[in-house]
């Protein structure tokens, strides 16, 4: 996805925006299983302190993500990722995904 | 033995079998029989009323274990009908895939069009047609009903037991339950496994202190309950549930935190406070209550939480491979902040299915090669031996 901008009080997270602001479940699925677990931790410890903004920043706005001006979705995206990253993080693995599970390249998100 | 809490089991359980002979049951002449004997003549759950909202609405459902496809549309009279999705000129798949909206179904091949209620409307060139009578060509119908927000369908046309009767004590229970909580996500995985290990996989606690130590370390049990024994234990009819135990001593991750701040427990955490609930859920009121699983025969299981649910199907589409359905349900998001906190428990919800998933190949492997015959169960798996009473009651009868 290309470097959308952050609402402008966000404008400090705006380094982590290509790498990290991904539109779909799979896509923050897959990123996380694929990263290393210290850039996860990075990831993490960059986003942390503003989590608490990001979502009252969010619970001022419609109750609709589909209705967020771009760089908001971008912001919006992003904190979802942050919520994906957090189980390795403060679970302490050693990389982005348990040893030994099902392959997630096996899940087909569908409408069934 | 100190500290061992005690399930409280209800229901028949006499003459439930301690062994189950899965080399007999993992054949394909077995599994013919469960087609014929268990899929065409259960009641089955398929999609929710919400799934066809409005008047016109339909949903295709392709059912490879009955090797049909089914064509669910809500009338004009809001009643939701489900037919074989076949035209009945010359047998073409009426709706090809998907969901939507319309006023009357047709054909993409000669423009033949139904009524929302199945009835022949149209016939292209009509008068070309020797005795053709329209009130016989109708769609195909197969019983449907409608029990909560479950729409059921059931593939033996005249079925031996109303809806109501096939659930039994379960029927009146769930009130209103369904109804408070709306889709999160929905996926679909093929697996190379019989539908039964898929099943059990998904009806016995046993597995959670070990399979999911890396996921969920502490979702269930504590202190006082640490090999994680059900509080209660139901056989009701052909069907089953069991309450997990929650774990008042869970200890709260830093990010889980946040999203029980600005959202509700979910899974791994959960909130003890069934006092809103119907009575079906959580059945006994135990005080540290997690979920229930229930397990409607012969493929469909349900986690039942307090804000959060999960629905599977296990679709077999022969002896060794199962479509597996996957439908996760939350509380209705009230603001952004909750469907932020929504996204945490969907991840770590996820991260715990796919190791339940994870065994059923390698079971499915080494039970087909043969090198073992019986599977063994304790009383943890009580559900795992009355789903097998349950398949040979079906199987014998005529």
């Amino acid at each position: 996805m290309t470097a959308s901008s952050l609402p402008a009080e966000f404008a400090d997270l705006q380094p982590l925006v290509a790498e990290w602001a991904l539109a779909t479940e799979r896509e923050r699925a897959v990123k996380r299983i694929e990263t290393d677990i210290d850039l996860l931790i990075a990831f993490h410890d960059a986003v942390l302190p503003r989590i608490h903004d990001i979502i009252r920043y969010f619970n001022q706005l419609p109750n609709d993500p589909d209705a967020l001006a771009p760089p908001q979705k971008t912001l919006y995206h992003l904190a979802e990722m942050f919520m994906e990253a957090a189980a390795p993080v403060d679970l302490g693995w050693s990389s982005g995904d348990i040893e030994d599970t099902f392959p997630m390249s096996r899940f087909e998100f569908v409408k069934i | 033995m100190d500290g061992e809490a005690v399930t409280s089991f209800r229901g028949d359980l006499a003459n439930l079998p301690t062994r189950v002979d899965m080399k007999s049951i993992l054949t394909a002449e077995h599994f013919a029989r469960e087609r014929e004997q268990i899929f065409r003549r259960s009641w089955l759950p398929l999609i929710h009323t919400a799934d066809v909202p409005n008047k016109g609405s339909y949903f295709v459902y392709d059912l490879p274990t009955l090797k049909t496809s089914l064509l669910i549309v809500r009338g004009n009279d809001d009643k939701i009908r489900a037919f074989h999705n076949v035209c009945r000129h010359r047998g073409n798949k009426l709706v090809r895939e998907g969901t939507g909206c319309t006023r009357a179904l047709w054909c993409n091949f000669h423009g033949w069009t139904f009524d929302l209620d199945g009835a022949l409307k149209l016939v292209t060139d009509e008068q070309q047609f020797d005795d053709l009578d329209k009130s016989k060509l109708g769609l195909i119908p197969v019983t449907t009903e409608v029990w909560e927000n479950f729409v059921f369908v059931n593939f033996d046309p005249d079925p031996r037991e109303s809806l109501r009767e096939w659930l039994g004590p379960l029927y009146d229970q769930y009130s209103g339950y369904f109804q408070s909580h709306q889709l999160l996500v929905s996926n679909r995985i093929i697996l190379e496994s019989n539908w039964h290990l898929g099943v059990n996989s998904f009806t016995e606690g046993y597995h959670t202190l070990y399979l999911h130590r890396n996921t969920a370390r502490d979702y269930q049990g504590g202190k006082t309950n640490p090999e994680r024994h059900r509080p209660y234990l139901e056989l009701a009819g052909r069907h089953h549930r069991f309450s997990a135990p929650g774990n008042p001593d869970h200890q709260i991750l830093p990010v889980e935190g946040i999203a029980i701040q600005y959202g509700r427990k979910q899974l791994p955490a959960f909130d003890f406070d069934c006092s809103m609930l119907p009575p079906g859920v959580n059945p006994s009121r135990f005080d540290k209550w997690g979920f229930d699983n229930v397990s409607l025969f012969p493929n469909f299981v349900m986690l039942n939480g307090n804000h959060w649910r999960a629905e599977m199907w296990f679709w077999p589409l022969d002896e060794r491979r199962t479509m597996v359905v996957n439908r996760a349900y939350t509380y209705k998001p009230k603001n952004l902040g909750e469907r932020l906190s929504q996204a945490y428990f969907r991840s770590r919800g996820r991260d715990v299915v796919r190791e339940d998933l994870n065994t059923l190949e390698a079971q499915q492997a080494m039970l087909s090669s043969g090198a073992m015959a019986e599977v063994v169960l304790s009383r943890q798996e009580t559900c795992l031996k009355h789903h097998y009473r349950v398949m040979e009651t079906m199987l014998r009868q005529n």
